[in-house]
């Protein structure tokens, strides 16, 4: 079963349109939700949470529609992170304790405060005081001490140092030791979603550009620097996307459609999401 | 909607200390006619509490967590309704305790505070949905235009005749709160449910 599944979604604003997306998230996988500021990520958060209502389309966590009643009862198996703590700055750590274990039924005290332990938060210190990093551990601490099954994480280790970063995603990890367990997060910084993510979604103006396994990926793509001359003896099925330097271009190119010849460079996610994000010059 | 009331009461109490003693020294100063003010400045918790709502984006997790509209909505209004009556209770307090020192009565004082609840509710119903559509900054002008209607309303009812007359009645203004405050709370419902 899927965790998440979206069909056909279409949401509009004024100057701005999620057009026509689906994409799914198999139950057990990390899912990196990537684009741009402004490309959607954040919309399709709050679609998938319904939050917002779709234009068109249809999406279902773990097989129930998010437009049902029964969605609600569900939202009890899901932890959600977004950009900021969202908490009142007045309260404290306990204070939280005390709202999360009003909301959620499975709330376990015990593995908060081993979170808020793990992550060194202060105890009685008002979450105002906290820095960016601390309120996004007592956000992330608060989203996983109902063992939720998803978790769903829109942009929350965007602003914060490599550090907190990598200890945030090492708790990602381990969330996900759990077969069960899945993960949906949305960021800009690809290089978080390399380390951690199984499939990558890519958003780009509203538009759905790929979904993919990050591996098949990165067999898939690569990037080939070629001079003016080589360029042209590329096979004209092997060119995704192609930028000119003043070498030559610099080409994503299909792996499996170049031969020999053509030798291709170490590339990451971050070079095939950013040549994919080039749409003009083909 | 449990926690709902815990986090709101643990922002408002600790944001809002300085309110609990304006409302005691209102009574003493200010006398009697300044129930409705009193009253609507603790009906207004709920106006407080959806600003900081906004400030810390609160609102906008809650609906992501297992939250049902309704229960936004309604913990919203009952924070206003028992913030009102805290705020009719400690005013009624303070009243009495200078109807003991200046040997006067406080029946008038009880009479406006029982109207002046009515008023906070009128003031929550037609508050709070425009408070969920547009957010509290916009909104923030029906509760200044309430404040300036209910110390009119306090001044007005300073004369025992037009008070004796709001006496009289007091089921037809119950009857008539309770209609508003009922589909106030569905449009919030509905403004609420995407």
């Amino acid at each position: 079963m899927n965790a998440i599944e979206l069909n056909n979604v279409t949401k509009s604003y004024p100057g701005f349109t999620l057009d026509n997306v689906s994409f799914s998230l198999p139950t057990g996988t990390i899912m990196g939700l990537v684009g741009e500021n402004g490309a959607g990520k954040s919309t399709a958060i709050k679609l998938i949470m319904n939050a917002i209502k779709p234009d068109s389309g249809s999406i279902s966590v773990f097989g129930v529609s998010n437009r049902s009643s029964e969605f609600t009862k569900l939202k009890q198996n899901i932890g959600v992170v977004l950009d900021e703590a969202c908490f009142p700055g007045i309260l404290n750590t306990d204070d939280i304790d005390k709202i999360m274990k009003a909301t959620y039924i499975n709330w376990d005290r015990d593995a908060y405060e081993k979170y808020i332990k793990h992550f060194d938060l202060p105890r009685g210190k008002k979450i105002q005081d906290f820095s960016r990093g601390m309120k996004m551990k007592l956000a992330i601490a608060a989203a996983l001490s109902h063992h939720p099954e998803l978790l769903i994480l829109d942009e929350a280790t965007s602003g914060l140092d490599p550090m907190i970063r990598d200890e945030i995603l090492d708790v990602f990890n381990d969330f996900t030791r759990d077969e069960g367990h899945s993960v949906l997060l949305s960021s800009h910084i690809i290089s978080d979603l390399e380390k951690i993510c199984d499939y990558i979604t890519f958003l780009h103006k509203g538009k759905l550009m790929l979904c993919e396994e990050k591996d098949v990926l990165l067999d898939k793509y690569a990037v080939v620097k070629l001079s003016r001359e080589n360029f042209s003896a590329l096979p004209e099925d092997a060119l995704i996307r192609r930028k000119e330097t003043s070498y030559g271009y610099d080409a994503l190119v299909l792996k499996n459609k170049i031969n020999s010849a053509f030798t291709p460079e170490v590339t990451s996610l971050e070079d095939i999401i950013l040549f994919m994000a080039k749409e003009e010059n083909k | 909607m449990k926690a709902l009331l815990i986090k709101d009461f643990l922002v408002v109490t600790r944001q809002m200390k300085l309110v609990l003693l304006i409302i005691p020294l209102i009574a003493i100063t200010g006398g009697s006619f300044m129930a409705p003010v009193a009253v609507i400045m603790g009906a207004a918790f709920t106006m407080t509490a959806m600003g900081f709502d906004e400030q810390t984006k609160w609102d906008e997790l809650a609906v992501m967590m297992p939250y049902t509209p309704n229960a936004l909505v309604l913990s919203k209004y009952l924070l206003g309704y028992i913030w009102m009556l805290i705020a009719a209770v400690l005013f009624i307090l303070a009243q009495a305790v200078t109807s003991v020192v200046t040997k006067s009565s406080i029946s008038d004082s009880l009479w406006l505070v029982f109207y002046s609840i009515l008023a906070g509710s009128l003031f929550i119903s037609v508050s709070t949905p425009v408070f969920f559509r547009y957010g509290t900054q916009k909104g923030r002008l029906i509760y200044f235009c309430f404040i300036a209607v209910a110390v009119s309303l306090g001044t007005l009812l300073k004369n025992s005749s037009a008070l004796e007359l709001l006496c009289s009645a007091p089921l037809i203004f119950i009857v008539i709160t309770l209609i508003i405050s009922i589909i106030s709370l569905s449009i919030s419902v509905r403004i609420k449910k995407v």
